[in-house]
Order: C-alpha cells, then structure tokens, then sequence
C-alpha cells in the first residue's frame, strides 16, 4: 500500500509538474493576450478605415437623359434603335425591353435601317455611317463622303439588293448599293439640311429639305430637280405610300402631299390641320387606311389619303415629350424620342416603355 | 491619498460647500441665457476637402439653407387661374420672409425662370408670368406651351403630369435664423392654402425649425422625466435625502456644465438633450451609489450618538466610493474625448460640454452628495412605510447572488457569449448616415417628411449636391470637350436611382441650339465645336438678365456647376453618389472636376469623416477604458475584465441600430461615444467592492454577495429609475429623441445586467488577482 501510495504520490507530482507547466503556459498568454488587445485597439484606432458601402448600380439600357433618334424594324417583333452618345439598342418584344449593342462611337446617331436581321446601316453625327451584318453582334464604322463644314446625317432607308441612301446637312445625299460597306456622294454640296428622303421606283427619288424645299431625281440619283412647294416651313419626313402618293410632314405642322408622283403639290397649313407643333415623321397605316404623323410635345395626328379629316391629337395626357421617328406594324405604332412606347392606331391608347 | 482627500472634504465640509455652492450660483447665472439654437454650419468638418468647395461656391451654386415649395393642383393641372394666383402669391410673399437671397429664388412666377423664344432678332428670353398673372386663358394656354418646350422647367420645376410646381429660395446663412424662417414661411403657407392646392415644404431651415418647435415639448418631457425620476426614487429609497441628493446633483452638474459652456461661447443644440439626459443620468447614479452606501454604513455602526454616525459614515462612503467614482468619470470623460478628433465643429464643441459636465460630476455626486450627507439628523428614520428593498430589491439581489453561487454562472457566462456573438454579426451592418429615406430627426408621418417623400415623388428630388468643374483657367467652360464631360457626367450620374435628375450648362446649350435649329428635335445638343457653344452662351446671355446664369457658371466662364437632385438623403445614396462621381473623375482625368456642394456634399463630408471616424473613436474609447482600468487596478487582466460589458453593451446597441435602421450620424455618434464610458460605471462600483470586502476578509462567495447587495442596488436602482424616466422619450414628437431613449434606456439595462450577473460570475469563475488578491488580504 505504501508502495502503491507512493507511486500515487509520484504521479500526483508528475501530474503536477505538468499542469504547472500548463499553467504558465497559459499564464504567459493571458498575461499576453491584454496587451497584444491593447495594442490592436490602439493600431486599429490610428490606422483602420472603414470602406464606404457602394451599392451597385446597372444602367437600365434606355435612361431618362437618353433621347431615341431612329428606329427601325426588322421582322417579328425585333427592331433596331439608335441614339444619343452612340447608342444603339435592339428588342426582342416589340420594344418592351431593349438590350444595348456596342455601335463602337459615341456620336449621336440618328437613324438606323435594316435589310433583314443580319445586315443594317446606322448613320449620325459627323457623318458616321455604320454596318452590321451579323444583327448588331458588331457595328463596324465605314467611310463615307463628308463635306468640310459640317456633317451630320440625319435619315437612312434601306431597299432591297442592299441599296441604301442617307441624308444629312451641307445637302448630303449619299448611296451605298453592297449593303453600307461603301458610299457615294449623290449630289454636290450646298448650304441646305436634307431631312429625309424616300426611293419609290426604280428611278425615282424623293429628298425632303429646308424652307418647303424638295428635291427630285428621276435617273436614280444622276441629276436633281429643285422643287418650291408652298410650305414656309421646313420639313422633317417624307413617306410614300406608291410612287403617286406622298406625302412630307414638317415644322410647325405643315403637311404637303401628292397623289399624282408630284406633278402637283397640295400645302396644308396648320390653321387647315389643327396642328402646330412639329411633326417629325409620317408614315401610312394600312390598319386604319390613314397618314400618321408624330412629332414634338406629345403631338400627333391621322389624316387621310386625299389630305382631309386631319385629326390632331396627343399621345397621352401625360407624355408631352418629343418623338422623332416611329415604325408602324400592323395597328401598332412604336415610338421614339425622349421616350419610348407603343401607340395603339385604333384603341389610341400610348403604351410608355422607357421614359 | 485618496483617503487623505476625503478627509479634507469632510473636515472642512462647511467651506467646501460653502465653495460649490457660490460657484453654482455664478455659474447658474450665465447658464440661463445659455443659446438654444442649431447652427447648421457646425455641423461641417472645415478642413474636409467638399466643405471647402461648398464654401467657396455656395453663394451662387446654391447653399445648404434651402426652402423647398410644392403647389400641387387639388384638381387637374396647374394652368388653371386659382392654382397660378396661389404660386404667384407664394413667389410674392418670399421677398418678406427675412435672410432671403433674393436672386435666388426659382419659381414659373418669378423671373429666374424663362422661356427662351428664337425670332428674327435672335434669341429672347422671357419670365413666364412675371411681374403679371396671366390675363386670358390664351395667355395661360401659352404659358403651358413654354414650359412644356423648356427641360429646364418641365421636370425640375414643374412635374411630368404638370399637377404640381416647385419654388426654391435660398438664404444669406450669416442672417438666417430657422426659427424664424420657419415661422414665416408656414405662416405664408397656412395663409395660401385653400381648397384648390396642396402646399408642402421641405428644407434644411424648415427641419431645425421643427427640432426648435419641439423645444417646448422637449422641455416637457425632461420635466416629467424628472418627476418620474423623483417619485421612484422616494418611492424605493424612501428617504427624503435618497430623493433629493440624486436631483441636486444633477442640477449642480447642469448649472456648472451650461454655465461654463456659456463662459466660453458654446450654444446648446437642441438635439443634444439626449445627452445632456445621459449625462445627468451619471450624475444621478454616482450620487445614488453614495447614498446606499451611506445607508450601509449606518445600519452597520451601532451605538453613537446619531449626529457622529452620519459624519463618519459619510466619511468612509466617500473614502471607499472614491476610486470606482473617479474611475468612472475619468473613463467617461476619456472615451468622450475621443469624439473631439473629429473635425466636425459641432462634435467638438459637443465634447467640450461633455466634458466639462461629466468632470462636474466628480464635484456634483462624489463630493456634495456625502458632504451633505454628512449632515443628516436622522439617518434612519423613513418619509413612507412601502419598503421594496424587503418586497423586490433584496429578493432580486439574493437571486443575483445565487446565481453566481450555482453552476447557473456558467449559464449567465454562455448566454453573454451568444449575444457577443449574434450582436456581433448584426452589428457589422450599421449604416452611416442616414438609413432611411426622409428625415430620421423626425417621425415618418410627421408633417415634415410627409412633406418631403410628396415632394419627392413628384419631382426629382428637393436636396442638392453640386460638383465643380473647372477652376483652372477663364473661358474653360465653353471648351466643348468640357461642356460635353459634363453632360456625360450627369448621365453617369442619372443611371443611380435615387438621383432624380441634375443640371448644369450643358443643359441649357442643347434647347438654345434646338430653339436656333427651328425646334428640330434632333438638333438637341451641344454646339459641335468651342465657338459654336461660346455663341449659344452668348445668345442665351444676351436674352437674359444679368446674373441668370450664376447658378450654372462664374462670369468668368472658369467654373461651372452640375447640380443633382437628390430623393433622399440616405447614408448607402451618398456614399454611392460619391463613389460614382470618383470613378467618373478616374476615367475622365482631363477635365478637372471638384466635389462636392450643396446640402447633400456636405452631408456627404460629414458621413465620410463618421466613417473614418467610426473604428477610430471606438478603439481608442475602449483603449483609453483599458488603459484607465489597467494604471488604477495595476493589472493587464483588469483592463480585458472591464472591457467585456463595454463591448457587450455596444454592440447590442449597434445591433439594436442596426436592426432598427438608426444610422449611425452627426447626431448619434456622440450617444455612441458616451455609451462606451457609460456601461463600464456599474461594473466599477460592483468589483470595487468586491474587491474591498475580499481584503478585507471575506470569502470569494461573501465578497461578492456584499458588494451585490450595497453596490448592486445601487445599481439596479439607479437602472431601473433610469430607464424607466428615459421611457418618457418614446413618446417625442422627435423621432430622434425617441430612438435615443430606446437607445439609452438598452444601454443601461445591458450595463445593469451584465454588472448585477455577468461579472460577478465572471469574476467568480476566473478569480482574478486584480479582484481577490491573497497578499493584500494577508496582509489586511
């Protein structure tokens, strides 16, 4: 027993030992920890700085600063759409939601036109002209004829067998015939804006411009004649509905029009029509047989084919903004400007998508 | 020595308050006209990089001190000739509102505001109905027309669905008063307001007019604070004195605070109430300390005559409650003064005062309460029957005791461990700055934010925050590329949501060149090149009136402004603002651009001192606690023991805060501050004395069961008054007020708690040196 007790003993002191070695151990660590804490307070009040909480932000792809120039319709519900600051912008469904595609500028681009849903010409500011030909996957910037004093281009329409025609200030007139990959100049340069213009025939083009002016080529862009309807006013857009029937909608709401490809030119004043503000582009809506003009502050008007029954209207009563192009499909009408949205011909009810 | 001072006190106890009681005189009378006012630019750390652009710009680009109008059209629009009598009256009426800066007021009915015109003679600019009302409604159908075609007008000062209109004046700061302001501008308001429009307003002069209003309210409420304070201390110490001496202390401390502050030209916002109440509450609870164990010492002394009794029990309270006393205050005041590195005016001047009264304590309740003490004729005898130390106070005390006793500690230890844990992680999301839209100074449906969230869903947005750009040479600003950056920097801006819109040069350029182009639509831009926008500044120029376009650019044409509209004033906003506005600055190194202005740059300068601020001032609090605790206690172990209830009252504060989305600001940071002094006081006193009574003798268990029952019903007294007084708060008219009171009352429940469980457990579990030292009890 004593022996037993002993051993006892000796591993109580064994035990002992180590504990006591434990103990110091811990002892020295705690003995640490308060200063080790002490300095950490102190570097953390000198040098930690606290990073501000940034949350993220994802541009929606149309902002309320962004103005929508031109717009253009593919097929389906698909349809292209340029703007301020190089913007161009495709939809999927009819114009709800539109996603951005790099146009690689970032000049203002005003129009955009396609010939299926690869290939599409974009024009703008300082003359840039732009082609796709893989649906906007990649914008290429193509040279294109420029004058010395100014060069903006204002309007592109595509015709089948990849012609295409811009027009823009100092009287531009340009025409690309392989799908925008080259251009040339149609006609000499002269202090005058060419507005917009439309091809109806196989040789015959129409050039709405400045003061009521018009041009018109009948060799398909050879020679031009120089026509002064009794418009005052400049014009914005022309449209036609047959190489008989066109008509030209302008500032201040001046209408002209033809039914006999020009021979003579009917003027509308805006006291006839109703309507004083601009109007910036025209088209003609199989769905309601009648013109459509849109335009500046909200406004728009119908009107029918031999100019009469003018119907001037708003949009909305609370979309006063301004729009500059639109493209009629079927009774729809899809709008853009400073907003974006959907007019129903029929219903007339405005359907705002992005403001 | 400390000894030796308590003697003194208690040998020359006449003089000494004969001494305390002339210099409250004095000093009482300057703290009566002590200034209660808000002084806006206090709130501005002067050396902040934005507040220097502020100041420098803020004359023409537009100041903190603005009021923000909306007329909204109880039916239809507002072209109608009832609603344009009431705008135009509104706009008449401002020019007697006093302190005005009356170039800077923008109204359709004043003549800032312009419809520019082009005609054969070039461009013209007229005021849309200045001086005049409209006559006709041809006239008004014209009016309509302008507005709509202007973007400068349309959107920013008249809304999208035309039903309400926007009026902006600013104020000479040096000659504002917001009182004032604020009355005249309702008054004009409850005068125009009639059956055919809604006003609201929003503004800086017009909240701190509302925290002004309230002031009667907040008087209110500190009075009932106090009554109920009063009452329950009667009604638990049942002595006149354990009622009375509490009070007295803390009016000493006040006077001496306030009167000093006056002396050295400090006012009194009315927001820092809260912490005057905080305060105050120290006072009150070191002078309670004093009087339980005073009681103790009584009822321990037996057989002298009654008059002796109260001398030396007197004298050895003050003794023995010296050192956790001065402890307590000197960490408050330290961790207080922390808060002064920042360079906020209004947070120095806040810790100058805090200072000062915190250090008042020391004289208020450490001294003055046992001196008069000294004095009681019978220090046993009771005002009232109702004894709840027999009914609740010793029962819960016992239950404390009992809990340190039993393996029930190591229950109270894992429960604090869960909470550091939980309120650790809640706490890392507290916000600086604002955390909610509207003004947290306020309620929610208070009138004032009412106000302002219909203001701001009509319009982009009523605060401000300009940029500069420029400042390096004349002429910089017609350079197209600059003009150009500007525009692209607010669109940069627009894309964040919260920022309704902004304004600058470049916007008035687009509708001049649009307005030259026959209002073609696509001519909606900048002049192509340098000269061609020096034409179109020079034509709308000439159309103006001298002075129209200051708020864009300098005459120089060397800076110019971007102005953002701002639809709240949220920390998370700001800071994302900012940073935006930094990432365009880094991708656009050639135009040099200066932030930032305006109500919402200077919160934004405030928000990022705070948060630079904000480890800073708690490290070096707890530091200076940890230190303070280590030189008195002479032990490492020391400073970590005090710092667990100070780290677990703040941080279930913080995840209180954050919780209830306070943001941490200008205005809460100071009741931060003071809580990390503040929840290490209780925790002082109950191992003070447990330190006492284990030298001198005792147990683990006894010393600890002692000091709960003197110490700690001290404790749980002063808690319990406290928060129960501090409850009145709830129900401010002051949102503020309200949620600082949560704050403060949590505050003391958790130091409470954690003094009355955790640490004696924690000190029974560990056994520190520092607290049951074996030599200096062998050697008592």
């Amino acid at each position: 027993m004593n022996v037993a007790g002993q051993n006892l003993a000796d591993d109580n002191a064994s035990d002992t030992e180590e504990q006591s070695a434990f103990k110091k151990i811990l002892l020295t660590l705690v003995s640490i920890l308060p200063w080790a804490i002490v300095a950490t307070l102190l570097w953390a009040g000198i040098f930690v700085k606290p990073k501000a909480v940034i949350e993220e932000v994802i541009p929606d792809s149309i902002n309320v600063r962004d103005n929508i120039f031109g717009v253009a319709h593919v097929g389906g519900d698909v349809y292209l759409a340029t703007g301020n600051y190089g913007k161009m912008l495709i939809t999927q469904d009819g114009g709800k939601t539109w996603v951005n595609q790099d146009a690689t500028v970032d000049v203002h681009l005003q129009d955009v036109s396609s010939w299926d849903e690869d290939r599409a010409v974009a024009v703008g500011n300082a003359g840039v002209t732009l082609m796709t030909e893989d649906g906007g996957e990649t914008w290429v910037s193509v040279e294109s004829p420029k004058s010395d004093v100014a060069n903006k281009l204002l309007k592109v329409h595509t015709y089948p067998g990849g012609e295409a025609y811009a027009v823009g200030e100092m009287g531009m007139i340009i025409r690309s015939m392989d799908y925008g990959k080259t251009w040339q100049q149609l006609r000499e340069e002269n202090d005058i804006f060419m507005n917009d213009v439309v091809k109806v025939d196989a040789n015959t083009i129409w050039v709405s411009a400045e003061y009521g002016q018009i041009f018109k080529s009948i060799d398909n862009g050879e020679t031009w004649e120089e026509i002064f309807t009794d418009s005052p006013n400049s014009f914005a857009a022309i449209a036609a509905k047959s190489p008989q029937e066109i008509v030209i909608v302008g500032l201040a709401g001046v209408v002209v029009g033809t039914s006999d490809g020009g021979e003579t030119w009917t003027y509308v004043s805006p006291e006839q029509s109703g309507m004083t503000e601009h109007m910036m582009d025209v088209q003609w809506s199989d769905a309601i047989d009648r013109w459509v003009a849109i335009g500046n502050k909200g406004k728009y008007m119908t009107f029918t084919k031999e100019l009469t029954d003018f119907e001037p209207m708003n949009i909305s009563t609370t979309d006063y903004t301004s729009h500059s192009e639109m493209e009629i499909v079927g009774d729809k009408a899809l709008a853009v400007g400073a907003t974006v949205g959907s007019l129903d011909l029929k219903t007339k009810v405005w359907t705002l998508y992005h403001e | 020595m400390l000894e030796r001072f308590a003697l003194f006190c208690m040998k020359f106890r006449v003089p000494v308050l004969a001494i305390v009681l002339a210099i409250t005189a004095v000093l009482a009378t300057f703290a009566v006209r002590i200034d209660v006012k808000t002084v806006f630019e206090d709130l501005q750390p002067g050396s902040h990089p934005y507040i220097k652009v502020h100041e420098e710009f803020k004359q023409t680009f537009g100041g903190t001190s603005v009021i923000t109008f909306m007329i909204q059209s109880t039916k239809g629009d507002i072209f109608q000739m009832p609603v344009l009598e009431q705008i135009h009256a509104l706009t008449q009426g401002l020019y007697k509102i006093d302190a005005i800066n009356e170039f800077q007021i923008y109204s359709i009915a004043g003549k800032k505001l312009k419809e520019v015109r082009a005609s054969t003679e070039g461009i013209q600019s007229f005021p849309y109905m200045w001086p005049n009302l409209p006559e006709s409604q041809a006239d008004i159908e014209r009016i309509k027309e302008a507005i709509l075609r202007s973007p400068l007008v349309y959107g920013p000062f008249v809304s999208k669905d035309l039903s309400a209109t926007l009026i902006t004046v600013d104020f000479f700061d040096s000659l504002l008063e917001y009182n004032l302001a604020y009355e005249q501008a309702y008054e004009l308001v409850h005068r125009l307001d009639n059956d055919a429009v809604d006003i609201s307003l929003v503004g800086n002069p017009i909240l701190y007019g509302w925290v002004n209003h309230y002031l009667p309210e907040t008087m209110k409420l500190v009075s009932i604070a106090g009554l109920i304070f009063l009452l329950l201390l009667f009604l638990i110490n049942r002595t006149w004195r354990g009622t009375l001496l509490p009070i007295l202390a803390g009016a000493i401390s006040a006077i001496w605070a306030l009167g000093v502050a006056k002396l050295v030209g400090i006012h009194f916002d009315p927001l820092v109430v809260v912490v005057a109440m905080l305060i105050t509450a120290r006072a009150v609870s070191h002078s309670v300390q004093m009087i339980t164990r005073f009681h103790e010492e009584i009822d321990s002394v037996k057989g002298h005559e009654e008059d002796l009794d109260s001398y030396t029990a007197a004298k050895v309270t003050l003794k023995d409650l010296l050192r956790p006393g001065l402890l307590g205050i000197a960490t408050d005041a330290g961790c207080v003064t922390v808060v002064a590195i920042s360079p906020i005016p209004l947070l120095q001047k806040l810790v100058v005062l805090a200072v000062v009264w915190v250090a008042t304590v020391a004289v208020s309740s450490i001294i003055v309460t046992p001196v008069l003490l000294s004095w009681v004729r019978k220090p046993k005898a009771y005002a009232h029957p109702l004894n709840l130390d027999k009914l609740i106070i010793r029962p819960f005390l016992n239950m404390c005791v009992s809990i340190v006793a039993t393996r029930a500690r190591y229950v109270v230890v894992l429960i604090a461990a869960v909470l550091f844990v939980v309120c650790g992680i809640r706490a890392v999301d507290l916000t600086v700055g604002d955390a909610a839209p509207g003004s947290p100074i306020l309620w929610p449906d208070g009138l004032y934010n009412t106000d302002s969230l219909a203001i701001n869903t009509q319009f982009p947005g009523a605060d401000r925050m300009f940029v500069v750009i420029g400042r390096e040479e004349k002429n910089q600003i017609k350079n197209v590329h600059v003009l150009d950056t500007m525009l692209r920097l607010q669109r940069h801006m627009e894309v964040q949501k919260q920022i309704g819109g902004s304004i600058s040069l470049s916007d008035i350029l687009p509708s001049v060149n649009e307005t030259l182009r026959e209002g073609n639509f696509r001519y909606s831009e900048l002049g192509s090149t340098t000269t061609n926008n020096a034409e179109l500044i020079y034509m709308y120029e000439r159309a103006a009136e001298p002075g129209d376009l200051n708020r864009f650019t300098d005459v120089n044409r060397m800076n110019a402004s971007v102005t953002m509209y701002f639809a709240d004033r949220q920390g998370k906003t700001i800071q994302t603002a900012i940073a935006r506005v930094k990432q365009f600055i880094e991708a656009n190194p050639d135009v040099n651009i200066s932030l930032a202005g305006g109500t919402i740059g200077v919160i934004a300068a405030v928000n990022e001192v705070i948060l630079s601020g904000q480890i800073q001032s708690i490290a070096l609090a707890l530091f200076i606690l940890v230190m303070m605790c280590i030189i008195v206690y002479r032990s490492s172990i020391a400073g970590m023991f005090f710092m667990v209830p100070v780290v677990l009252a703040n941080l279930v504060t913080f995840a209180f805060m954050s919780w209830q989305n306070i943001g941490m600001n200008i205005n809460t940071v100071p009741v931060a501050a003071l809580g990390i002094g503040l929840g290490v006081d209780y925790a002082l006193y109950i191992c003070d004395r447990i330190k006492g009574e284990y030298d001198s003798g005792k147990t683990h268990l006894e010393a600890i069961s002692l000091s709960l029952h003197c110490a700690g019903r001290g404790v749980l007294v002063t808690a319990f008054v406290l928060i129960a007084s501090v409850c009145v708060w709830l129900y401010s008219s002051l949102r503020f007020q309200a949620e600082m009171g949560m704050l403060i009352g949590l505050w003391l429940a958790v130091s409470a708690l954690s003094a009355l469980f955790l640490m004696p457990a924690l000190a029974y579990i560990c056994k520190p040196k520092f607290l049951f030292n074996d030599k200096v009890r062998g050697a008592s």
